[in-house]
């Protein structure tokens, strides 16, 4: 899967570059979970951002729910931001909403981090 | 606004691998349509659920059975319906009842899924036909504005 990662201000900031389904739900756990455990030896801040991603099928909500149940034993936070119309239903379906803090942009995730 | 050439049918095996071909072909008819994006994606999402449910949860024999799926737009609503030959199996109603003794977070995902369809269509409904599930969902192209 098209995968970029950043640190930016010391925050661990992924962009999965295309939809996660059952095709590559297993790639984006194998990319995601490292990513929770650089951010657990950086700043404790990992912003995903889905500015690429249209959808995301229940196989790769259960990748953030994995992600989510490993973050917290580290003190990770996990922040998410540029979702669609789509992924901002899907969340709000499921109730992963209530998992992670959700912020319209990168900017205004980077500005949270910067004010805790 | 593009119109959706006739009534898709596709074919499938009840096998995961199958689901990339029929998501590609999905997506490929959807195109023609030229429908709002929320609505195009809510659609792949829900074929994919459903399907998955099916496959993993339900009846049919992968070796022999076949999985149909017929999509079309009526009016200002796309409607999927997905039948297969198995034993009855609603995707809503049913696909919870094989995973007692798998681990929690396989159960969270098949809930997860059955939230999904339920959330993002207009109407869900089962039937059993002839010796067939018949599962058909429906969503609206438009979303209705309730004036208060």
């Amino acid at each position: 899967m098209n995968w970029k990662q950043e640190l930016i201000q010391g925050n661990v900031i992924v962009f999965p570059g295309e939809t996660v389904d059952h095709e590559n739900a297993e790639e984006f756990e194998t990319r995601l979970l490292p990513a929770v455990d650089e951010a657990a030896s950086t700043s404790g801040i990992l912003i995903i951002d889905f500015r690429n991603v249209d959808y995301m099928t229940s196989i790769g909500l259960r990748v953030l729910m994995t992600a989510a149940k490993t973050a917290g034993p580290v003190s990770v936070n996990i922040l998410v931001t540029e979702m669609n119309e789509t992924m901002q239903e899907i969340f709000k379906i499921s109730g992963f909403e209530k998992l992670f803090a959700i912020h319209e942009n990168l900017e205004s995730a980077l500005a949270a981090t910067s004010a805790t | 606004m593009g119109n959706l050439a006739g009534t898709l049918k596709l074919t499938l095996s009840p096998r995961l691998s199958e689901l990339t071909r029929i998501r590609d072909e999905l997506d490929q008819y959807l195109r023609g349509g030229s429908l709002p994006d929320t609505v195009h994606n809510t659609l792949l999402v829900v074929a994919e659920e459903v399907l998955a449910n099916i496959v993993l949860y339900g009846f049919c024999d992968e070796s022999s059975d076949k999985i149909e799926i017929q999509v079309g737009r009526e009016d200002e609503a796309i409607h999927m319906e997905f039948i297969d030959p198995g034993k009855p199996f609603n995707p809503l109603r049913d696909a919870g009842r094989k995973t007692a003794g798998r681990l929690v977070d396989d159960q969270e995902a098949g809930g997860i899924g059955i939230h999904l369809i339920r959330g993002l269509t207009n109407y869900q409904g089962y039937a059993r036909k002839s010796g067939r599930n018949h599962f058909r969902v429906t969503k609206n192209i438009h979303t209705v504005e309730v004036e208060n």
